[in-house]
């Protein structure tokens, strides 16, 4: 069965030897140029409509360049509506986030990947099920569930649940930490330390580049999710950056004009970017670690 | 080896700690007070006008009552009838105290069983039902019990700028209330002077028939729909006179070129502008059909604009004035922590002081009939005040909101090229399967606007 | 290397004491499964066979938010909304993606400049990605209709349109290509040279080298982003909620499946026909990803085989 291809195949064979071209690949290289412009209009515009005052976003014929700066945009957006709270608000349910995933993901992944039991790969296969799962048939259940525990308009349905491992994640880890020599566990558990210990003395530390790479695409979703405070968040003092931005668009437009809003995205997308320059090789291993090889 | 592990493990500590304290701190933020002197309101309109009215209204309750206190939280809809928030507060225990619902929404909700029936509270207050509009009062009823205690109501006409229609060589004065409505024919060949192209996109456009107050509710009640056959409990959408409002929104948009209406809407009224931008505030339409709310946003926001009201256009030459009114309500949602000091802000608010702060800042016309004959009150919406005696307004269904939905879903399919039939034909299909629940339904006698 | 496990017959205290450690170790997965997969599984399917709007106890309805999903015109339209999104933003994406990876595999020397800026969109949050193709393609001040204006055609609204939108969505859905093309290049990375070269000799064109090559040692990278894609474009909500005017218009255009379902369970607090809305999707995104799964099979390549 292909399912255990999935399961069984390590790591991807990594390592190739990059070899450069002889020939130069003009065609490649053209197309490669013609996407990035494509792909970089969006971002070009929102900087650009971003800086623009509201004057000449008004004239009608847009410019493709600014005429003046209005730098002060960034400022007045941030003043215009309660952004600072908006992106402490996201932060820290990002990182409240990322710290459960991390956590919990690396106890469970520890023991599929670590631990020899009977009935472990079976579940493990529950595992990967639960990566193809559909998420939608669980919000109307949730939303009762956390209702019934007084949980909605709090932040708690959006951070409790990463504390409890998560399919992607699971699977992401337990491929990397199967990797870790066995004769290194095995000297450990011979000198008496017992699996907790091992866990955090010797496997995490170890694992420090995998669990960067889960914390990253775990902060990743966080900081992207629309539908989870849509539905959970009424009071506008703990809303995140997705559903208040989007709110005050719909319901001030007489704060959030167009370029505020334009300049509200640039600040919000900044620290993503910041992230992915930061650690761009966690990123790049998490890709394509999560592809199946 | 062992010390590191000790740090290792205080680390993990104080983090867990954090984490803990963090989560802690996640559960104490609570947006509601049990203080029974504490009422928590949330509205559903938000612009900066009406939320200045709001302010005076608590303001007012509080010196009335002294030791209470109010908390406003603007909680705005998206599209009409639109309760999400509410719903979803409700269901999660965070609720308000007091919320303001479209009136002809309120059925819908009452319905859905997240309203409380307020009839018990009109009970002990004698007298209070007859100070109301009836038309209006029957808004917030469901089933026979009062659910939601009617605010303000409106009334609409259709505003005309002087100086475009003169630019266009047309005399404003054919247009004076004192000749009777026009005919919905003289109208368009009023606009088709008034509009201007440029380049093959519009740069000024006479009148929108569809645009602002201009939507199927206006055309369809003119044309004299019910929405609602009684005999089988079933929303009748395909009804002669909503066929007739539809055809013509299909014929409209074929001669202004829908597509071409919609790039210059987007154009000179982009999504996400703000409050003081709009057509007819910048004098980018000669005519728009709109009610007496649109008076206190052209004061404050075109005060240079010079334009005159006068009635709906009708079908024939002869025919009566016609003109509708909605309006919202105040309810208590299930589950609210102070119901009885929601009811006494209900009572202040709904009543001739509340009332009067709100039409007079926001140019609302009273559903409290004292008000009606109050010149402070009607002031510069004289006009709208008059034209309630030829006022009907929409049935209170349970299903309004959705229908609502599906009709300008309808409105927007039929102007894409969609047949009249075959849209309306969809919204019964939509709304139907919902009705049937709420079946057998028995509407309230409807009555003229001006009652 | 792994110790082995006990008889297959009998467990010894051994045994039972592995797996209850095991089971510790996996439990807090456990316990999130439970109450985050299989309570609400259960609870879905419960609720969809009762009217319940949240506020009262559910009262049992039989079939009868299942056959009214058949009579339900929006419930075509979603379905119909979402499937057109699926099947013109999922193979578009995969190929494109494909694409740019093969291009980035001929190593030319700025590859990671192409990298960085090709993967820079997918790190954008949807929300705020539609926020800027509002601004972009709105008549007034978008980059669209003043390129489109350069050649003397008439401003358009597309996002008015209920077709148009739908473009658009599936239009600013490939932005996010840069994603898939990192997964493909890293697959790229794995087939051995010596493989080409082998081709090389036996004369074989860049076109068959492709075809006998390199797309079927990448058919199972390929098949495990389609099952993704699939999975992810069934789900689609963010860009129909933010991108029209209103939610899911214009004309519900942009009335996206999981939109309905959204707005009839917190809208219009009619939690059992949501329900029967959502088990429907679940079945369906099931049975999609085990119909991608057993088509592929033919087709899929495991390990070099060549």
């Amino acid at each position: 069965m292909a399912i255990d291809e999935i399961v069984e195949t390590p790591l991807a064979q990594q390592g190739k030897q990059v070899t450069p071209t002889k020939h130069h690949a003009w065609g490649s290289r053209l197309f490669l140029i013609i996407m990035c412009a494509l792909f970089l209009i969006p971002v070009y515009w929102m900087l650009v409509t971003a800086l623009k005052t509201p004057a000449e976003l008004l004239k009608p014929k847009p410019s493709w360049f600014p005429t003046t700066f209005a730098w002060s945009n960034f400022s007045d957006a941030v003043n215009a509506f309660p952004f600072a709270r908006f992106f402490l608000n996201s932060v820290l349910i990002t990182a409240l986030v990322a710290l459960g995933t991390v956590l919990s993901n690396v106890i469970v992944a520890y023991g599929f990947a670590c631990l020899e039991w009977r009935g472990r790969d079976k579940l493990f296969y529950v595992v990967i099920a639960t990566m193809f799962l559909p998420f939608a048939i669980t919000i109307i259940p949730l939303f009762d569930l956390f209702g019934w525990l007084h949980w909605i308009n709090t932040w708690l349905p959006l951070v409790v649940p990463a504390f409890f491992g998560s399919g992607f994640s699971t699977f992401l880890l337990r491929q990397f930490l199967m990797q870790i020599p066995r004769d290194l566990l095995d000297s450990a558990r011979a000198d008496g330390a017992n699996e907790w210990r091992i866990l955090w003395q010797i496997v995490v530390p170890m694992a420090r580049p995998a669990l960067a790479t889960v914390a990253i695409f775990a902060a990743l979703a966080a900081w992207n999710d629309f539908l989870g405070p849509l539905i959970y968040l009424q009071d506008q003092k703990l809303q995140t950056l997705a559903i208040g931005l989007q709110y005050l668009r719909q319901t001030q437009p007489d704060k959030i004009t167009v370029n505020l809003l334009m300049s509200a995205s640039v600040m919000t997308i900044v620290p993503v970017i910041l992230l992915f320059f930061g650690f761009q090789r966690f990123f790049v291993r998490g890709i394509t670690m999560g592809s199946i090889k | 080896m062992s010390a590191i592990s000790t740090t290792r493990r205080r680390r993990f500590g104080v983090l867990l700690a954090c984490a803990t304290l963090l989560s802690g701190a996640l559960t104490a933020c609570a947006t509601r007070s049990n203080d029974p002197k504490v009422v928590t309101y949330w509205t559903t309109i938000t612009d900066p006008i009406t939320m200045k009215a709001w302010n005076k209204i608590a303001q007012g309750f509080e010196k009335q009552n002294p030791g209470y206190k109010v908390q406003i939280l603007p909680k705005p809809v998206i599209g009409t009838g639109d309760a999400t928030d509410l719903i979803t507060a409700v269901r999660g225990h965070t609720g308000p105290d007091v919320y303001l619902v479209d009136r002809f929404s309120t059925a819908q909700y009452a319905g859905t069983g997240i309203l409380t029936d307020l009839q018990p509270y009109v009970d002990k207050s004698p007298g209070m039902k007859s100070k109301f509009l009836q038309f209006a009062w029957n808004e917030g009823s469901y089933k026979g019990d009062a659910y939601g205690i009617p605010n303000d109501t409106d009334s609409r006409g259709l505003f005309y700028n002087k100086t475009l229609l003169k630019k266009a060589g047309v005399n404003p004065d054919v247009l004076d209330p004192k000749n009777g409505p026009p005919t919905i024919d003289e109208v368009m060949a009023i606009a088709k002077k008034a509009t201007i192209m440029q380049g093959g996109n519009y740069k000024q456009i006479g009148l929108i028939p569809w645009d602002a107050q201009g939507f199927w509710a206006t055309w369809a009640l003119m044309y004299g729909a019910t929405f609602f056959n009684s005999k089988t409990c079933e929303i009748d959408a395909t009804q002669p006179p909503l066929l007739k409002a539809y055809n013509a929104f299909e014929t409209w948009a074929k001669e202004l070129n829908y597509n071409k209406v919609q790039a210059f809407l987007a154009t000179y009224l982009p999504p996400g502008h703000p409050p003081n931008q709009g057509t007819f505030f910048d004098s980018n339409v000669a005519m728009t059909i709109d009610g007496n709310f649109n008076i206190e946003p052209l004061k404050q926001y075109a005060p240079k604009v010079k334009y005159g009201e006068t009635y709906l256009p009708v079908p024939k030459k002869g025919d009566k004035p016609f003109t509708w009114s909605g309006g919202f309500a105040y309810v208590i949602p299930k589950g609210a922590a102070n119901p009885d000091g929601g009811w006494k802000f209900i009572k202040y608010a709904s009543g001739p002081e509340g009332q009067k702060i709100y039409d007079t800042m926001t140019q609302h016309l009273p559903t409290y009939k004292p008000l009606l004959s109050d010149k402070s009150v009607t002031g510069s919406q004289q006009f709208f005040a008059d034209i309630l005696k030829y006022s009907t307004s929409r049935p209170p269904l349970p299903v309004n909101a959705q229908l609502s939905t599906a009709l300008s879903n309808a409105e927007t399919a039929v102007q894409l090229g969609a047949s009249p039939k075959s849209a309306l034909e969809s919204v019964n299909k939509q709304v139907n399967a919902n009705m049937k629940q709420y079946c057998p339904f028995k509407l309230p006698k409807m009555v003229n606007s001006s009652q | 290397m792994a110790q082995v496990v006990g008889s297959r017959t009998r467990m010894t205290s051994r045994d039972w004491r592995n797996v209850r450690r095991g089971l510790l170790f996996v439990s807090p997965w456990i316990v999130g499964l439970l109450a985050f997969t299989v309570f609400p599984l259960v609870y879905s399917i419960v609720i969809s066979f009762t009217r319940y709007s949240g506020f009262a106890s559910p009262k049992w309805y039989g079939v009868q938010n299942y056959s009214r999903l058949f009579t339900d015109p929006l419930v075509g339209t979603s379905t119909m909304n979402t499937l057109w999104y699926t099947i013109f933003a999922v193979p578009i994406g995969l190929v494109i993606a494909l694409l740019i990876a093969l291009a980035m595999n001929r190593r030319v020397r700025e590859v990671a400049v192409y990298r960085t800026i090709l993967y820079l969109p997918s790190l954008i949050p949807a929300f705020a990605f539609s926020f800027i193709f509002v601004v972009l393609l709105n008549p007034g001040y978008g980059i669209v209709n003043k390129f489109i204006g350069l050649f003397g055609l008439p401003a358009t609204d597309y996002l008015s349109d209920p077709v148009g939108i739908k473009g658009v969505i599936i239009g600013m859905a490939q932005f996010a290509a840069g994603n898939a093309a990192l997964i493909f290049l890293a697959g790229l990375n794995t087939v051995p040279d010596t493989l080409y070269d082998a081709a090389k000799v036996d004369g074989a064109n860049a076109i068959t080298r492709f075809f006998r090559i390199t797309l079927p040692l990448l058919s199972p990278v390929i098949l495990f982003n389609a099952i993704n894609a699939v999975n992810q474009a069934l789900q689609i909500f963010t860009p129909g909620y933010i991108l029209p005017s209103a939610p899911g218009g214009p004309n519900n255009g942009s009335l996206f499946y999981m939109l309905n379902l959204y707005e009839n369970a917190f809208s219009y607090a009619q939690l059992g026909y949501a329900s029967a809305l959502a088990v429907i999707l679940f079945i369906v995104g099931i049975a999609l990803a085990f119909l991608i799964f057993r088509l592929s099979r033919r087709y899929v390549h495991y390990g070099v085989e060549v």
